[in-house]
């Protein structure tokens, strides 16, 4: 009886024991963590991506203002203003070391930091036109809206051609 | 037993059909993949108009175009592949079922298209409008991705044909551009169908492109 009883106690102080261990234990890394955590020129690599999804996002909203049967003007320049506010920020997106060295999933290729200069071009090339578009979305003309909106979508193919990835 | 004779089998309208789909598939992945995305979309709305007709037809056409013929049931197919086929024109149980297929992947394919965007947000199909840039996207790599489905099952259909040619020493690809084919006998024979329904299902089925083609506006 005693000596059940010694087990038991004994069974029951490692269990307590064990619990306790794992409650201090880091818990274990996921990626998305890992991700989180990456300082530097890594962390950029999300936030370029958020940034661009949001720009692709304005993009197709402005397509769909200009496919529907009344275009509104507004929500347009709404657009367009939020475009031409992100496109002054490319430039400082892609910090050296935040390619494909990250280990992260990225489509920037090497050429934005082989030739910078080229890059350099094509990112004020879109702050160049993503101004221009806004601008003429202010006169609200249409016609000039719809070929102002071309011109864009030739300087984010412009950028892209070069210095993007394709999709795997 | 009957004596085989050479009597009609496809009408015009499908046999059009057939062969317009051969000259888009190709073209399609070929303008997708050059990026020419303007051609794309326009041979896309393009094929969902022949498919529409395709279905329509299915339910109005001549005898051998319509489901109703040729799509059988389980026990009709079983009996083909045992050798013991009833002698019907067109189709057989199991080419039947395959084409079902294939219209139906093909459907599957124009219908993601429609709701496809890229990650520009610059291409976009006629009823992107209808869901979100996140939901589009998904949708785009869907499209491309179910493209593979489609090669299987043309190259399946490829495979039977080069199969009925060389093992059955059965052409096949003669009565689809005549129209004309050998019946072993004993079959009944193709009833056409009047020309009224033609200009109908081809008028509805372009119609029907159209309106996607503008949004699917109301």
């Amino acid at each position: 009886m005693k000596r059940i009883a010694a087990a038991g106690a004994a069974a029951l102080l490692i269990a307590v024991g064990a619990c306790q261990e794992a409650e201090t234990e880091p818990p274990e890394r996921n990626p998305a963590e890992a991700e989180a955590e990456a300082t530097g020129p890594a962390a950029m690599v999300r936030t370029r991506q958020t940034h661009y999804k949001a720009i692709g996002k304005s993009m197709k909203a402005i397509g769909e203002q200009l496919d529907a049967p009344r275009p509104s003007v507004q929500e347009i320049r709404m657009e367009a203003a939020q475009i031409a506010e992100a496109a002054p920020q490319v430039l400082t997106w892609f910090p050296p070391g935040s390619g494909a060295e990250t280990g992260l999933e990225t489509r920037a290729k090497q050429e934005i930091w082989g030739d910078p200069q080229g890059f350099r071009r094509a990112a004020e090339r879109f702050i160049q036109v993503s101004e221009t578009f806004h601008d003429v979305t202010m006169t609200g003309d249409l016609a000039a809206i719809r070929a102002a909106r071309e011109e864009l979508g030739g300087a984010c193919k412009n950028c892209h051609d070069d210095f993007r990835a394709p999709e795997e | 037993m009957s004596e085989a004779r050479r009597v009609r089998i496809w009408d015009w309208p499908t046999r059009a059909f057939h062969w317009a789909i051969v000259c888009l598939v190709p073209l399609l992945w070929w303008t997708a993949e050059e990026e020419m995305m303007d051609r794309h979309r326009l041979l896309g709305l393009v094929m969902l108009g022949l498919l529409a007709f395709r279905i329509l037809w299915g339910l109005i056409g001549s005898s051998t175009a319509r489901f109703s013929t040729f799509l059988r049931g389980p026990r009709a197919v079983w009996a083909y592949l045992g050798g013991r086929a009833a002698h019907v024109l067109g189709h057989n149980p199991l080419g039947g079922w395959s084409v079902a297929a294939m219209l139906a992947a093909l459907t599957v394919q124009v219908s993601l298209g429609l709701f496809a965007s890229d990650e520009d947000g610059l291409v976009t199909g006629p009823l992107a409008r209808f869901v979100s840039y996140d939901v589009a996207e998904e949708i785009a790599e869907l499209h491309e991705a179910w493209f593979d489905v489609l090669l299987v099952l043309i190259g399946l259909h490829v495979a039977a044909i080069l199969f009925y040619a060389i093992i059955r020493r059965r052409d096949l690809v003669g009565p689809m551009v005549t129209g004309r084919g050998t019946e072993p006998g004993g079959a009944a024979e193709m009833r056409p169908a009047p020309r009224w329904r033609l200009v109908l299902a081809s008028a509805l089925a372009a119609a029907f492109a159209w309106w996607i083609a503008k949004g699917a506006r109301l």
